[in-house]
């Protein structure tokens, strides 16, 4: 079986599939009908072939000739100054580097002393990011966010952060000589969140949303004095008429995003698709109706929308076409194969 | 002349032979534009398969050539001129991301040196021009492969490089590239949605 699958994976067998080479072609002729036992495996192997056929229309070619020129211009060039420098050239060159280098190290000295710039991280559509903050706190940024904060944290003013879009905090608790903990405090567009040391997760995308885990938070609306204090499990939200309403379960969907995971909750495939439709911008046609019924429960790891399309289609039995942003989703039917 | 020299480019099969390697590391500048013109095409797209950069992959081009004229005197004889540019090419590409990479502050994703070549649709040529959806299921089959065995099949298949020659351009062992590129193969021939399309049944409602 062995030297089958070889005699398949070889250059004769390539010859013979695309009728370049008449020996192979005879070859392979007289092999099939002395086993017939393989015509299906042989078959298979036809179709894989054929399917490995690529486009040699190149890319590249139509700049070749213009970096050509660049080419023999930058050639020409390197002759001229490996023949010219001297020893005097390059000592000078030397004296410039050092120089530049004492303007490097001052500046580098003033911004460490005077100079406490902020500092921002973003992920773009597709893009999970872990931070570690100053003070040893970790940020798992969701995509399409923002955070921003001071570079340095120094040991007694309040830690700050500012967040557009979604992050799950967990937060280091760091308490003083005097029994109380140092702030730490994320500021949303609306709200000011005012944290001990605890686990949870806020996102800006539609009105202002924070879910405790672990810990305690305070929550202020901004312009309100009144502050709200989350237990864990609880969570809070601005809702559409900007008041701040606080609820003991999640009051977010169903599909949830933590730790670069996403959590389906016995989700039908409607949902999933306007959730990837939401976050990812992808347009997703899918023309059955029954399939959009079939549901899904579980963590799925997410590094990028494609292994949550994989995951659909293994679970789900669909096949699932990916062209950019579109998407078609369509139905697996099962028929026998004939070449 | 160029006119015709781009044209030749164009040609996956094209080849330089032993003699116009020989007459350019002699200093003939006719030869090493002829290399040059010759492979431009399909040196760009493997860099832009491995970097998915264009200007990364312009610039180690533009690198490798010149590094080729300054140094030809002590350039020993290319059996396939083809695969020493491609190894070549792969070792300055792979090189580079490495360093563009250690520039970034934040290194979100652990990254492993070895090329993650993806297939595009536009790559793939089937019988009738223009399958959107069976290009895709193409794409999709190979795509699906592990990285080792995508950029066999991508150097055998679409370079059109011989096994000795990938082994070459991989650096690994002969048997290795034997054994990813049957191992693939198998693979694709389980892909029964590939199958499907390429037999060119209604298979899909």
């Amino acid at each position: 079986m062995r030297k089958i699958e070889q005699a398949l994976a070889s250059q004769s067998f390539v010859h013979y599939v695309h009728k370049s080479n008449a020996a192979d072609v005879a070859y392979w002729a007289k092999w099939i009908e002395a086993h017939p036992e393989h015509r299906d495996l042989v078959e298979r192997a036809v179709l894989v072939v054929k399917s490995l056929q690529f486009n040699t229309d190149l890319p590249g070619s139509e700049q070749a000739a213009s970096n050509w020129i660049l080419l023999q211009k930058r050639i020409q060039q390197e002759a001229y100054s490996t023949g010219t420098r001297s020893a005097i050239t390059s000592q000078r060159v030397l004296l410039m580097v050092a120089g530049f280098i004492g303007i490097v190290l001052a500046t580098l000295f003033w911004f460490k002393w005077y100079y406490n710039p902020i500092v921002s991280f973003e992920t773009d559509i597709a893009q999970h990011a872990t931070l570690n903050l100053p003070d040893g706190s970790e940020v798992r940024l969701n995509k399409n966010s923002q955070i921003r904060f001071y570079k340095s944290w120094d040991q007694d003013t309040v830690r700050k952060v500012w967040l557009d879009g979604e992050a799950h905090f967990k937060v280091r608790p760091q308490p003083r000589a005097d029994g109380s903990y140092r702030r730490f405090e994320v500021h949303t567009t609306q709200l000011l969140i005012n944290v001990v040391g605890t686990v949870f997760s806020v996102n800006t995308k539609e009105g202002d949303y924070v879910l405790l885990e672990s810990g305690r938070v305070d929550i202020q609306k901004k312009g309100d004095k009144h502050t709200y204090t989350l237990k864990p499990g609880q969570s809070a939200q601005i809702n559409a008429t900007g008041e701040l309403v606080m609820s003991n379960t999640s009051t977010k969907p169903l599909i949830s995003w933590v730790d670069g995971k996403i959590l389906l909750n016995n989700n039908t495939l409607e949902e999933i698709i306007a959730f990837m439709e939401e976050s990812y911008g992808l347009q997703v046609e899918c023309s059955q109706e029954q399939l959009l019924q079939r549901r899904l429960s579980g963590k799925v790891r997410l590094d990028s929308i494609d292994d949550l399309l994989n995951v659909l289609e293994k679970v789900l039995d669909l096949v699932i076409i990916r062209d950019g942003d579109a998407v078609k989703i369509v139905e697996i039917n099962k028929h026998n194969i004939h070449v | 002349m160029k006119q015709n020299l781009n044209k030749r480019s164009t040609a996956v099969q094209a080849k330089v032979d032993a003699g116009v390697w020989e007459q350019f590391k002699q200093g003939d500048e006719q030869a090493f534009q002829e290399i040059y013109f010759t492979y431009y095409g399909l040196l760009y797209q493997y860099a832009l398969s491995i970097s998915k950069d264009a200007h990364v992959s312009d610039d180690v081009i533009q690198d490798m050539f010149s590094d080729l004229w300054n140094n030809r005197r002590n350039l020993g004889d290319a059996v396939s001129v083809k695969a020493y540019l491609l190894s070549t090419l792969r070792r300055r590409v792979l090189l580079k991301m490495k360093r563009n990479r250690r520039k970034q502050v934040l290194a979100v994703e652990l990254f492993t040196f070895n090329p993650d070549i993806e297939f595009s649709p536009e790559m793939i040529r089937i019988q009738e021009e223009g399958d959107y959806f069976k290009r895709n299921i193409i794409k999709r089959a190979l795509n699906q492969l592990s990285k080792r065995q995508r950029e066999v099949i991508y150097l055998r298949f679409y370079q059109n490089i011989s096994c000795k020659e990938v082994a070459k351009v991989m650096d690994i062992k002969y048997q290795s590239v034997l054994n990813h590129c049957q191992t693939a193969l198998q693979e694709l021939r389980k892909n029964e949605v590939l199958l499907r399309a390429i037999a060119n049944n209604q298979f899909i409602v």
